[in-house]
């Protein structure tokens, strides 16, 4: 992590530090991710819209790993409704959601679908479940409306607001701290 | 000069902790150079300080206080950052890897006469002491400072020159070290990824096969004159096959390798232990000697991390409470130093850990009174035997020492000693015996990866039972069952243990409440505390396999300890034995009455409300679901399939609230509130109608037949029916 890869008798202790201090400036600066330099320069930031039978959803490509084939889904005991269950993919273990079934409860069916959004949010890697995926989308922050004061609010839980008339943006971050989200041991209790 | 030996290792033990320490710190600041979001560097900032905070207990505890102090300032900055009183800079990052570096330093050259090094940097030293005086907080640490500085500045002139050079060499040392610590993240990822491979490998099998068929048809067909290439074909087949015999020897290899880079043994956690032992038993004034035996043997680090602490406060108790000073040892005629041995040894497909001291044992006349107390075990219903009683000391809540000081009363109780064991798939059980001694026995599996698993299916699904759990599989028509209330028990070795159905338990889709199940067999499971019986349909094979979790999106799955991944791909899910067990011995109703004369009966390990409700539907899955939410809650609960039912109960035992389904057989819950209602000695016992229907005009029968309240199924949870229930008594 901070070796200079230079035998030291060579090289001065001040010509170290400078090159030490480059490294790290270096370090700090993230070329890797496209959709950053996007937004540094437009200010918008890019969305996956996806549709979920009749609902259409909008979620930050930064959070959006891949769209993944849902095959084979193994369903988990004493799980709540949301959880649709497992899936494998390359030596993973994916969990997937619906995200109906999470907001609408259990009266909405469920949803047949063959696909996947992976998201990942902190060390947590979760697939919903999809109809189809439609676009990607730019939208500035300016254009992501209220949602509906009147919405009860376990619908608009994880939910940031809505762009255009019907595409629900979900911010992932809020979604996974909603109580019931992520299994967590405290069912026990 | 074993002692040296030991002290050595403890140095040792304490330089690879806090290097390790210093490793997460270096990478925490290095993230939050990064800017990340605030709430994501608030986390940093916090873990930093944890990381701070361990090395400088470690260091405390070797009396390396030159260490402990710039640990110390170390932290004054983070908790300064975290109440936002300093920024975050570059100029401060640099500080404080400078910091880090000097710790690096100071922490390799500890030798084993603790004789610490001065910071070899005194220009980081002050840097430091101004960033932290700056925001300084207290009083007296700037006190410190004052006395602090111009001796180590002065102690330091002789080093200063050759400090920086050293300095630099060391920190170069530590990062190319020859031990590369892999993550356990990536091990498991390899692990799938193995999985994988041999996936392919049996796919490749398949289509060897389906070539040998081929090769076969065509030399069928063959006739003299005309010649079918099944020559060539065959020649293919050979080859392939040999191929895949090298493949599969060798990911069985890559696999045995992979799963050994996980273990570790045990005796990495000996010098901690000698180091318990020895502080407590010089604070109380006893002579102890601590036999260790068994180190050699490797567990899982996962596991060896876990029960670390747990054998600290084991090992702690049995000082403090086991061994009597020296006076009374003499006079009862024992050895005067008192001996603690931990053994570690093999036991089949587990590891068993004991923990045996020869002190004055267990006094269960007390824990007996204490439990009585405590309201955990009814006087009335007579002394339950010894083992029953020292079963107690792991509940939660339980302790006979009245007083809380450094070593006892205090830190992780038993009930959290139990809990580690048995989030590794372990389990604890205590013997005893006043005035010899007390021994612990801890029972683990070798890896939290690998496990001896006994597949079983039930209504088609198939899970794993590791066997370690298991004690028996029975025939279920050749066992005595007792069937009262919905409630069954089996008479397993002269003790009447719960019987449950796997299904309902697990909440599976398939479950029939009338399945035929002359043909089921029952598996005897025990955990640390007590035994039950689940009914599955059939136990297919016993196969060793490897654990995975469920992923991080299971925090904690109650019943599953995660999943194993068949050779073809398939997940099964790995069963808790510890929650089968629990959730069959959850005390649920005055119905289990028929275990009363056995010992586990008259022991409630669950302090439970003194109300009791009658539980009236027909069907079974409600029935147990109501059961369950209810005795979760600590409610008693009686059951019956109707209204009629119900009305035999309500004639015969006190009930205090009736819950009841609507629509049922025989007397629905309409007629059944009616004529509870107009019978004098039974209306005042409160009647909630819980019920699928939802229209308004079945709302307003429910009101006109007498009922107290009227729920919707599908609405409810298990906080509005408690709610409603407390409302109404």
């Amino acid at each position: 992590m901070r070796q200079t890869g230079m035998p030291h008798d060579t090289v001065s202790t001040e010509d170290l530090e400078i090159l030490r201090r480059r490294a790290k400036t270096l370090d700090r600066t993230d070329f890797r991710s496209a959709t950053n330099l996007i937004n540094v320069r437009n200010h918008q930031d890019v969305y996956l819209c996806f549709r979920l039978l009749h609902e259409r959803y909008g979620l930050p490509l930064k959070s959006v790993l891949e769209v993944i084939p849902v095959r084979n889904i193994v369903q988990v005991p004493r799980v709540p409704e949301h959880i649709c269950g497992l899936v494998r993919l390359r030596g993973k273990v994916l969990t997937l959601v619906d995200l109906r079934r999470f907001w609408h409860g259990s009266a909405t069916g469920y949803a047949d679908s063959d696909i996947a959004v992976l998201v990942r949010e902190g060390r947590i890697e979760v697939g919903f479940v999809c109809t189809e995926v439609e676009n990607l989308i730019r939208i500035s922050s300016e254009e992501i409306k209220e949602l509906p004061h009147n919405m009860p609010a376990h619908l608009t839980a994880g939910l940031r607001g809505l762009y255009e008339r019907d595409i629900m943006i979900i911010s992932p971050s809020a979604l996974i701290q909603q109580p019931g989200f992520v299994i967590s041991g405290n069912t026990r209790k | 000069m074993a002692d040296q030996d030991a002290f050595d290792e403890i140095i040792q033990a304490f330089r690879d902790e806090a290097l390790e320490l210093l490793n997460g710190l270096s990478d925490a600041m290095l993230k939050i150079e990064k800017k990340p979001s605030d709430d994501e560097q608030a986390q940093l900032i916090n873990l930093a300080f944890r990381y701070a905070h361990n090395i400088k207990g470690a260091a405390a505890s070797l009396g390396l206080f030159r260490v402990e102090k710039l640990i110390h300032s170390l932290e004054d900055i983070f908790s300064a950052v975290k109440k936002t009183e300093i920024s975050f800079s570059v100029e401060l990052a640099d500080t404080i890897f400078s910091v880090l570096d000097l710790l690096l330093t100071m922490i390799r050259e500890t030798d084993s006469n603790l004789i610490e090094i001065e910071p070899q940097d005194q220009e980081v030293v002050d840097t430091l002491n101004r960033i932290t005086s700056s925001e300084q907080t207290s009083a007296e640490s700037l006190e410190d400072q004052r006395r602090e500085t111009p001796k180590t500045a002065q102690a330091d002139q002789s080093q200063a020159t050759s400090s920086r050079q050293s300095n630099q060499h060391s920190v170069e040392e530590e990062y190319t070290d020859s031990i590369v610590r892999v993550s356990k993240k990536k091990l498991d990822t390899m692990m799938g990824q193995l999985g994988e491979l041999v996936e392919m490998k049996i796919r490749m099998e398949e289509i060897l096969i389906r070539i040998t068929e081929v090769e076969d048809d065509l030399r069928r067909r063959e006739k003299p004159g005309f010649e079918l290439p099944h020559k060539p074909l065959r020649q293919l087949a050979r080859g392939m096959e040999h191929d895949i015999t090298y493949l599969s020897k060798l990911l069985k290899e890559i696999q045995t390798e992979l799963l050994e880079l996980r273990m570790v043994p045990v005796h990495s956690i000996f010098p901690i232990l000698q180091r318990t032992v020895r502080d407590v038993s010089r604070i109380r004034g006893l002579a102890v000697d601590l036999r260790l035996e068994g180190g050699q043997i490797e567990l899982d680090r996962k596991i060896v991390e876990e029960i670390k602490n747990p054998l600290i406060h084991l090992l702690r108790n049995a000082v403090d409470h086991g061994i009597e000073p020296v006076s009374l040892r003499k006079k009862l005629g024992k050895s005067e130093t008192g001996d603690i041995h931990l053994k570690v040894s093999h036991r089949g497909s587990s590891i068993q850990l004991e923990i045996i001291d020869d002190g004055r044992g267990i006094d269960s006349r007390k824990v007996y009174d204490r439990a009585v107390e405590l309201g955990m075990l009814k006087p009335s219903a007579g002394i339950p035997s010894s083992s029953d009683i020292y079963r107690l000391l792991f509940v939660a809540g339980m302790t006979t020492s009245t007083t809380t000081d450094m070593i006892s009363g205090r830190g992780v109780g038993m009930s959290e000693v139990k809990k580690a064991m048995e989030s590794v798939r372990g389990s604890i059980s205590i013997e005893s015996e006043e005035g010899k001694g007390t021994r612990f026995v801890i029972s683990l599996p070798l890896s939290m990866t690998t496990d001896i698993g006994l597949f079983v299916s039930t209504q088609g699904t198939k899970f794993v039972i590791p066997r370690a759990a298991v004690l028996q599989v029975l025939a279920l028509k050749e066992q005595k069952i007792t069937n009262t209330n919905g409630f069954s028990s089996l008479l397993y070795d002269g003790i009447h243990i719960p019987l449950t159905v796997l299904e309902p338990t697990l909440h599976l889709r398939t479950f029939l409440p009338d399945a035929d199940r002359t043909n089921s067999l029952a598996i005897v499971l025990s955990s640390a505390e007590s035994m039950a019986a689940i009914v599955v349909d059939d136990v297919e094979a016993e196969v060793e396999i490897v654990i995975r979790t469920l992923g991080t999106f299971f925090e904690q799955q109650e019943i599953i300890s995660g999943m194993t991944i068949s050779a073809s791909g398939d997940i099964y899910f790995v069963l808790n034995p510890a929650d089968l067990v629990r959730i069959a011995t959850t005390p649920a109703s005055p119905s289990n009455h028929v275990t009363e004369n056995s010992s586990t009966a008259c022991i409630n390990l669950k302090p439970s409300r003194d109300t009791v409700v009658l539980v009236v539907d027909d069907s079974a899955t409600s029935r147990i679901l109501n059961q369950k939410l209810l005795s979760a809650s600590g409610f008693r609960v009686i059951l019956a399939n109707d209204g009629r039912q119900a009305l035999e109960v309500l004639r015969n035992q006190i009930c205090h609230l009736i819950l009841t389904d609507v629509q049922m057989p025989q007397m629905d819950g309409y007629e059944l509130t009616k004529i509870v209602k107009q019978d004098p000695h039974l209306a005042s016992i409160p009647v909630i109608l819980l019920t699928a229907l939802d229209a308004r005009e079945d709302r307003e029968r429910g009101i006109q037949s007498g009922a107290d309240a009227y729920l919707i199924k599908r609405e409810l949870t298990q906080q509005e029916l408690v709610t409603t229930i407390e409302q109404l008594i």
